[in-house]
């Protein structure tokens, strides 16, 4: 097994994470908020998007046309969770609209179709990561007498946080590195799919959570 | 005549010499496949070819006038040896970053001026000056905000920690202080009637003994709310069911105290428990008092995400709208509804009199 196979095999364990949550989420699903149900949602599009683009690599068929959907999903995810920030829902919202749109403009006068978007990819991914701080400064800012640990926006937003920002970072060079130097590719892919990985289970820690909050302590 | 000859002979010397029968007619790079393409800004006569380092290679077109051409060039800084060959063309393929300089001659006459091209090969990013400072500003940010997160947690904990000393302290006050003043005031009562009034000295000994014991009572109930092993529901319904038996140990009344399996998975934070379990005890110990009961019941159940306690009697009842001042006025029930409120919940009482109550807390 060369280091390229270990490398890939953490590749497909990171993106095999992402079921851990839809999994806790599907099984509460009847428990969870709208927020959260399109969380899980968001977090099935992306094992879909994944799915598709392994099945594309394995024929050969080019898959960077697959990041459009994967930058409007992350926008989409973005402005539902900014919408429970009180000082930035307008903006927020403003701001996904705009780069949504942007995405089309990147990619048929820009870079053309099927050529990654960098730029719209990048930017949405970073706005995910200024949700995920944003919400969990919020959370910091509420009374003190809720236990932020016990509270499932805290763990939601802590893996917005952790996930935007890892792939933010990749996503602004990956473009430059499949063209380049696929070993700094396979560097900075790798620490986000183990970065997402984070995430995801920080994600499935809110869902128990919330599930515990539900039976026991939602009420109280 | 010599020296015209010689002065001639030394001119086309020069002449040939510095002459240029190599011209560089073209050069671009290759587009790789998978790569942007990158359009080649070369014009017949440029010096200098740039390139990127993705497209970090380069094929050159050379002439020359000669009907019979033989080239010989060399790449400085990539091989320093002059290679001869006959194609009017090069390929360079996989070139460094940095700069490379290429000439090209006609092999014939080695002494004429090669044609020369800089070639430019632009760094790769992660060679810039700025690369691994930008990522280690980027790392330093994500670090800083980590480290301002948990510092503005650790803030917010040492104020829960602040606020639960407080509650603790409140509590200590309100419970305590006044059955302590009692106790005060009593032993104060007992020592002046001593001598005068043994009869009084002695019922106010004894009031200072129950006193005691409510203190006991009291502190028992702070310190159980207050230790976090008894966050489960399973220890709160012990410690209701402990104190059901104890209030009614003597009085005849049967008490039951039924919870639902799902109940007993629940948890109860320290913030919670301590006045759900006062607004039980309060209810159960007003029914001791009062009601003159002779069946009790208490129910724990759950419906969806709501918790129900119901304590339900069989005894004389109330006006729950003027409660009797023989009763406590009041208070008791005024600090029941302050503490459900506290904790999220509602609290309803029904009574009629003659047919019992209902104590329902919704949480």
């Amino acid at each position: 097994m060369s280091v390229y196979d270990f490398i890939d095999f953490i590749g497909y364990l990171c993106v095999a994470a992402i079921l851990l949550p839809i999994g806790f989420g599907s099984n509460y699903w009847r428990e969870l908020s709208d927020r959260e149900q399109k969380l899980v949602l968001f977090l099935v599009a992306l094992l879909l998007l994944e799915i598709i683009s392994i099945i594309l690599r394995f024929n050969l068929v080019r898959n960077h046309f697959l990041y459009y959907f994967k930058t409007w999903s992350v926008l989409w995810i973005s402005a539902v969770y900014f919408r429970s920030i009180d000082k930035l829902r307008r903006w927020s919202t403003i701001i996904a609209g705009l780069l949504a749109v942007s995405v089309l403009v990147e990619v048929y006068v820009w870079v053309g179709f099927n050529h990654i978007n960098t730029i719209t990819r990048t930017l949405a991914w970073l706005l995910l990561s200024l949700c995920g701080f944003a919400g969990l400064i919020q959370l910091l800012n509420q009374p003190s007498e809720k236990s932020l640990r016990q509270q499932p926006a805290f763990y939601y937003y802590s893996g917005f946080f952790t996930i935007g920002f890892f792939s933010a970072n990749t996503s602004l060079f990956s473009n430059y590195f499949i063209e380049t130097s696929l070993d700094l590719y396979y560097f900075f892919d790798t620490l986000k799919g183990i970065m997402s990985a984070v995430g995801y289970g920080v994600f499935t820690w809110g869902f128990f959570q919330h599930s515990r909050l539900f039976r026991s302590q939602k009420a109280l | 005549m010599s020296r015209w000859f010689l002065m001639v002979w030394l001119l086309s010397i020069y002449v040939t010499g510095n002459s240029q029968s190599v011209d560089i007619t073209n050069a671009k790079s290759i587009n790789k496949p998978f790569v942007e393409a990158m359009q080649s800004k070369f014009k017949q006569g440029d010096s200098v070819l740039y390139l990127e380092y993705r497209h970090n290679n380069a094929i050159i077109s050379f002439s020359t006038r000669s009907p019979n051409p033989l080239y010989s060039y060399r790449v400085g800084a990539l091989f320093e040896q002059t290679i001869t060959t006959c194609d009017s063309f090069i390929v360079l393929p996989n070139l460094p970053n940095g700069e490379l300089l290429f000439e090209v001659r006609d092999a014939r006459q080695p002494t004429e001026k090669p044609a020369r091209l800089k070639i430019i090969v632009e760094a790769p990013l992660w060679l810039r000056w700025w690369f691994l400072p930008m990522m280690f500003l980027y790392g330093l940010v994500f670090v800083s905000a980590l480290l301002y997160l948990f510092y503005r947690y650790r803030i917010r904990q040492f104020l829960r920690l602040q606020q639960t000393r407080d509650r603790i302290a409140r509590d200590l006050h309100d419970d305590m202080g006044s059955y302590l003043s009692s106790i005060s005031i009593l032993s104060r009562s007992a020592a002046l009637n001593t001598t005068r009034d043994p009869d009084r000295a002695q019922q106010s000994i004894e009031r200072i003994g129950q006193t005691a014991r409510q203190v006991m009572g009291a502190m028992s109930d702070i310190v159980w709310s207050i230790n976090p092993d008894h966050d489960s529901m399973e220890k709160v319904v012990a410690r209701m069911r402990d104190v059901a038996n104890e209030l009614f140990a003597d009085t005849g009344t049967t008490v039951s105290l039924d919870a639902d399996p799902t109940v007993l998975s629940l948890s109860l934070p320290l913030e919670k428990r301590h006045d759900f379990f006062l607004i039980f005890k309060e209810a159960l110990t007003n029914t001791a008092r009062y009601a003159e009961a002779t069946q009790v019941r208490v129910r724990l159940q759950r419906e969806g995400a709501t918790l129900l306690l119901i304590i339900q009697d069989n005894g004389r009842g109330f006006d729950v709208a003027r409660p009797k001042a023989s009763s406590g006025g009041g208070n008791g029930l005024k600090n029941m509804h302050k503490r459900a409120e506290n904790i999220g919940g509602t609290l309803q009482i029904n009574s009629v009199a003659g047919q019992g109550t209902t104590v329902t807390l919704v949480v």
